[in-house]
């Protein structure tokens, strides 16, 4: 049986007149981990965008269990549970990983009903229990991705978006990311990624959508996507993927 | 039993600090006396503009408004003859500043940046004139305030400025602190977490706008006159933004470092120099070279120069990361 989360309906957006994307749909069951991919500046930050409430679409409307969420205060549609992190690395660099998790939890995590996680439990999952008093603008790239991540744990999301957190990561770093969002999937954390390595679109997304010249091109499995004709040539300028 | 102890030797630095005060009052020193006492009011001031200025990032220039508005509640009902006792006007001060911060937050904190800070200083001017100008405010002439003996007025101004200085450390460290924290660092990643920005900000002035109304209020005490220019010049709220600034925005220490060394500065430099408005120029000097040496203040400088010396001292022995907290107060 389909259980529909979250649902994009017939989303068009465009900035200062020139479109960017139009007539996208997208719906997003419950547990499953969707991915997103697409070319550079295809709009799927912007998409993401559009979910969180930072932008409101020129039309179409985001509906998240059922209500209409479009043009909401980001703050209030991140209370409702969902969480995010940043393509641009932006965790609270003047705190310590602790004290990043902890205000995520004072605020969002109060009202959000997803599966909640202990604090000791994010710092374990995120690798960041030894460094939890260490203020976080001395910590390496892939921990402050990590502090980010645990950020957005500590808010007990229902859904999380995550944009581009392989990116700059070394293939260790990589595959810990990979198994850290199947276990919050088998928690019952709904997952939209959005990736340019295809190996991790691979191994962890149920399903993926395409975004391509403005529109969705594709919607299948990783492996429907791959072999997807439109895709290849779209995509990847006819690259072998 | 740890707690009541340091309680109970805390109270004992107080009254000794303040009778020491009432010392230097009664003796031929009370040039001393009064010194620390404005070191103490700039620095509660400070602890209030840094609420909103250091912790949120959101830069004031009219927080004199605030001050004055706490010097007024105390000197207007005596200016008309109307006698309440102290305590109740120093919660009366406290209230109305902050009513007044919470009205001009509507239209004040919807905006950001530069034009906040030519908001606020329109504000201050605004303050200002109407206050001299006004008949039924007493206008340039001031109020006369009631004489407090000094062996009430030192312990309440030495205790006031110390529970300000304990009530920010423990605000700041509270998750209300962690979220003002949260909205500097990163408005938009603090909208994700649930960060109501507007509420947020709102928050950190109206409290600011009490503790600095404290200021004002002791100062009137103090003074035993209020007079606009005492109290609305801009000059003052631009000695309370460089109190913080000159210590280091967002640390507790920061306006607490600042606020003595531009009283300090300020006192000898009139002494020294003949030339009028001549402290001035001494401070202004001040300023520019603390921001060139060190842009985040006295106090973030020394620590990043503790920071460093540990770092060393810990890759000596081996470690990679220092364990402890790098921060000693924030
Ligand atoms: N606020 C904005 N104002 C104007 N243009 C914008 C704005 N935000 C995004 N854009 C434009 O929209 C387009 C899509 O941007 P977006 O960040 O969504 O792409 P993306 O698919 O995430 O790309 P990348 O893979 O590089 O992250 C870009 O051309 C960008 O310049
Ligand atoms: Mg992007």
């Amino acid at each position: 049986m389909k259980d529909t989360i979250l649902q994009l309906d017939n989303l068009e957006m465009g900035f200062g007149g020139l479109k960017l994307f139009s007539d996208i749909n997208i719906s997003v069951e419950k547990g499953e981990i969707l991915g997103i991919i697409g070319t550079n500046g295809s709009g799927k930050t912007t998409l993401f965008n559009i979910i969180c409430g930072i932008y409101t679409p020129l039309s179409g409307k985001v509906v998240y269990k059922g209500e209409d969420i479009t043009g909401i205060a980001p703050h209030q549609i991140a209370r409702k549970g969902i969480g995010r992190c940043f393509q641009m690395v932006v965790p609270f660099e003047s705190m310590t990983p602790l004290e990043n998790i902890k205000v995520a939890r004072a605020n969002a995590g109060k009202s959000c009903k997803g599966p909640e996680f202990s604090i000791e439990e994010i710092l374990e999952l995120t690798n960041l229990t030894d460094k939890k008093d260490i203020t976080t603008n001395n910590l390496s790239l892939p921990d402050k991705k990590n502090v980010e991540i645990a950020r957005a744990l500590a808010c007990n999301p229902e859904i999380i978006l995550f944009d581009e957190v392989s990116c700059g990561l070394a293939g260790e770093e990589i595959r810990e990311r990979m198994a850290l969002m199947k276990k919050l999937a088998e928690k019952g954390i709904t997952i939209i990624v959005i990736e340019h390595i295809m190996v991790f679109i691979k191994e962890i997304c149920d399903r993926v959508v395409v975004l391509h010249a403005g529109s969705l091109i594709a919607e299948g499995t990783p492996d429907e996507i791959i072999h997807n004709e439109k895709v290849i040539d779209a995509y990847l300028g006819g690259r072998e993927l | 039993m740890n707690k009541k102890r340091m309680l109970r030797a805390f109270a004992a630095g107080l009254i000794i600090f303040a009778a020491y005060l009432a010392y230097l009052h009664g003796s031929n020193m009370s040039y001393y006396a009064s010194f620390i006492v404005y070191i103490c009011l700039f620095l509660i001031a400070g602890q209030g503009w840094n609420l909103l200025g250091g912790y949120i990032g959101e830069i004031s220039f009219g927080h004199a408004v605030f001050f004055g508005i706490g010097a007024y509640t105390l000197a207007l009902p005596s200016g008309y003859g109307i006698d309440i006792p102290i305590p109740v006007t120093l919660v009366l001060s406290m209230l109305i500043s902050g009513l007044f911060a919470l009205a001009i937050s509507y239209p004040l904190l919807r905006i950001r940046g530069l034009n906040f800070l030519v908001g606020t200083f329109g504000l201050g001017v605004v303050f200002l004139n109407v206050f001299k100008s006004s008949k039924q405010l007493f206008a340039n002439k001031g109020v006369f305030v009631p004489f407090v003996s000094p062996q009430v007025l030192y312990p309440l101004i030495v205790g006031v400025t110390i529970i300000t200085v304990i009530f920010v450390t423990y605000l700041v460290n509270s998750n209300l602190g962690l979220s003002f924290r949260a909205v500097r660092d990163v408005p938009e990643a603090a909208e994700m977490i649930g960060i109501n920005l507007y509420k947020t900000k709102t928050q950190a002035l109206v409290i600011g706008a009490m503790i600095t109304s404290l200021a004002g209020f002791l100062y009137a005490l103090y003074s035993m006159h209020v007079s606009p220019n005492a109290t609305f010049d801009p000059a003052i709220s631009n000695d309370i933004l460089l109190g913080s600034y000159i210590g280091g925005c967002g640390t507790v220490l920061g306006p607490v470092i600042g606020g003595a060394v531009i009283i300090i500065i300020q006192e000898t430099a009139r002494s020294a120099i003949t030339i009028t408005g001549g402290h001035n120029l001494v401070l202004g000097i001040m300023l520019v070279v603390v921001m060139m040496t060190m842009k985040e203040g006295i106090w973030v400088t020394i620590q990043k120069l503790v920071d460093k010396l540990g770092k060393k001292k810990g890759s000596s022995s081996g470690k990679k990361l220092p364990k402890e907290k790098t921060e000693v107060i924030r």
